[in-house]
């Protein structure tokens, strides 16, 4: 059955439905994982840090606040920051899942395989479902973490038209999670 | 649906259900309070916080840099002595039995060395699973026999989740991450601690009639029991100690650790970084032990000369799991260091990229028996040096990302 709260409904539910966590993760984390393996080059090392970026989201949930933003930037935020330590350390962090007291999942070749195509394809499929001016500004705000002014810039359009973009962009893309069942 | 992203929502929704449990129950155990008096707890916070401050000091002022935070420091604690229960499987009791690599909150060394056959939890008569050990979540991949030749007892640690207070089938499910005691095989006992009652030192049961047996955190080299005036001393072996004392369940006592005043480095690290087997020890720089997130061991550190103007300095750092690190000296971040267990290096060696001398420099530790460490960027290749399994050098202007070849 499709929930059909929002995705900040969601996360204020989670303190008394802990299964609101579970709908928020199955509308974004193949999209998620899509942007972490195009963005990390390597399907083990986007699923570990898929897995830090919910964790450390349900963690941080107290730190989430709506009036700041909708709440798949505000994941996609921690993924990126997630990616940069990543980069910077070599390694992924993993304190979220300690302090959650989380198992680190295993994962054989062909579970990486599925990852790389499935979670790749879904992302893809469901930006491209997007007009192009929607799509382009969801990547360049949500994915790429660009602010409004630099986008309207750069595409020669007020920030009140990106913020439209980006704002009708994202709730195609709900729409378009909940058709396919999350 | 790939079985990772059905497996992490599982995990997940769990962690969200403990997490729920734990902050019901943190409300429920919490007092509302009056602001004055939220204000007069809070001084008398800072108060003590100064106090204690001010004590260690006085009393250590040259050993603030030597101290392992894993080994309770004064005189010890004092408790009524726990006494094991008889081990006995719980039917129909629900308990997860989960696989892989454990959480711990604090980990022992124990269960970083590689496991053997030997160290596989005993099965009990008549159950046909974990349940007599008494926690909701259990981690029976991860169970370890401290070294037996140490021990009279037959003695077993495995990591859990959830122990049942009381040890009782129905008791109830402590949303905490814990390590068992086991001792004996056909009539076992059983204890179950939390992680912060071992951090404490307080893990400690009475076992049969005149033994104790108590679990260690790491850095703890010795373990002396006192009652009733008479103090008696045990080593620690692998987290673990035993002690034959004339005393009962119920009895005060008083625990004191024992710090481990020296590191050496195990065969495993040894074996998995080279560099530190040499013995051309030198002082670590202060810049360099600064960036140590506690106490570095000072003679196992050695220098590494990378042939440009970065230098590295590989350390056996023995703070809680013992861990392999490098710093680098000489670039702006020697705030910064890399660690590795000799678990990790093994499995995929490790690589840190950071900034040195306005360019990208790269260091990390190499997987066993690599003999080459490369960088490839677009085209281009870059060696980089290797020496005793540690690598590094500045990268060529131009040269970007962490595509690190071993060979």
């Amino acid at each position: 059955m499709i929930d059909a709260r929002t995705d900040e409904e969601l996360l204020a539910a989670v303190d008394g439905e802990p299964e609101a966590f579970g709908v928020f993760y199955g509308r974004h984390v193949r999209p998620l994982l899509g942007y972490l393996v195009r963005r990390a080059g390597d399907a083990e090392l986007a699923a570990d840090l898929c897995a830090e970026t919910f964790a450390a989201a349900l963690d941080g949930l107290h730190r989430f606040d709506p009036k700041r933003g909708p709440a798949v930037a505000w994941l996609y935020g921690i993924a990126r920051r997630s990616l940069s330590h990543a980069a910077r350390r070599g390694v992924v962090e993993d304190r979220a899942r300690r302090r959650l007291g989380m198992a680190p999942l295993e994962l054989t070749d062909a579970a990486l395989e599925r990852i790389e195509a499935e979670a790749s394809e879904v992302a893809t499929a469901a930006l491209d479902a997007l007009p192009a001016d929607q799509r382009d500004a969801v990547r360049a705000r949500i994915l790429d973490q660009r602010d409004y002014a630099d986008i309207a810039r750069t595409t020669r359009t007020s920030e009140a038209v990106v913020r439209k973009r980006v704002s009708r962009g994202l709730a195609g893309l709900r729409v378009r999670m909940k058709e396919n069942g999350a | 649906m790939s079985d990772f992203i059905a497996d992490l929502e599982a995990e997940l929704v769990d962690a969200a259900r403990r997490r729920t449990t734990r902050r019901r129950r943190h409300v429920a155990r919490v007092p509302r309070l009056r602001p004055a008096a939220v204000l007069a707890v809070v001084a008398l916070a800072a108060l003590v916080v100064a106090l204690i401050a001010v004590a260690r000091g006085l009393d250590n002022g040259s050993r603030a840099g030597d101290e392992r935070p894993s080994v309770p420091p004064g005189p010890g604690v004092t408790l009524p002595l726990p006494a094991a229960q008889a081990a006995r499987a719980c039917p129909g009791v629900e308990q997860r039995s989960q696989r892989g690599k454990v959480p711990q909150s604090s980990p022992l060394s124990i269960f970083a060395r590689p496991r053997t056959q030997q160290d596989a939890l005993p099965s009990l008569d008549g159950a046909d699973s974990f349940t007599w050990i008494p926690a909701g979540t259990i981690f029976p991949g991860a169970s370890r026999r401290p070294t037996p030749e140490q021990f009279d007892a037959e003695l077993y640690l495995v990591s859990i989740a959830e122990p049942r207070q009381g040890g009782d089938c129905d008791g109830f499910l402590d949303a905490v991450l814990g390590v068992c005691l086991v001792a004996g095989s056909g009539d076992a006992v059983v204890k179950c601690f939390s992680d912060e009652e071992v951090n404490a030192g307080r893990a400690i049961a009475l076992t049969s009639p005149g033994v104790v047996h108590g679990i260690a955190p790491d850095g703890a080299a010795r373990v002396t029991l006192h009652r009733d005036g008479e103090a008696v001393s045990a080593g620690v072996h692998e987290n673990v100690y035993e002690i034959r004392v004339p005393v009962a369940a119920g009895d005060e006592i008083r625990l004191e650790l024992e710090r481990l005043e020296e590191c050496r480095p195990s065969r495993e690290l040894l074996e998995a970084v080279p560099a530190l087997r040499d013995g051309a020890w030198q002082t670590l720089p202060a810049a360099a032990g600064e960036a140590m997130p506690s106490a570095g061991v000072r003679q196992w550190a050695r220098r590494i000369e990378t042939g440009d103007e970065l230098e590295l300095w590989a350390i056996a750092h023995c703070d809680s799991a013992e861990r392999a690190c490098v710093v680098p000296v000489g670039g702006e971040t020697h705030e910064q260091q890399l660690c590795a267990t000799a678990a990790d290096i093994r499995r995929s060696g490790m690589t840190w990229g950071f900034p040195a001398h306005g360019r990208r420099a790269i260091a990390g530790l190499a997987p066993p028996g690599t003999r080459r460490v490369q960088v490839v960027s677009g085209g281009d290749v870059h060696d980089l040096s290797l020496i005793g399994g540690v690598f590094g050098g500045l990268l060529p202007p131009g040269f970007a990302g962490l595509n690190v070849r071993f060979s």
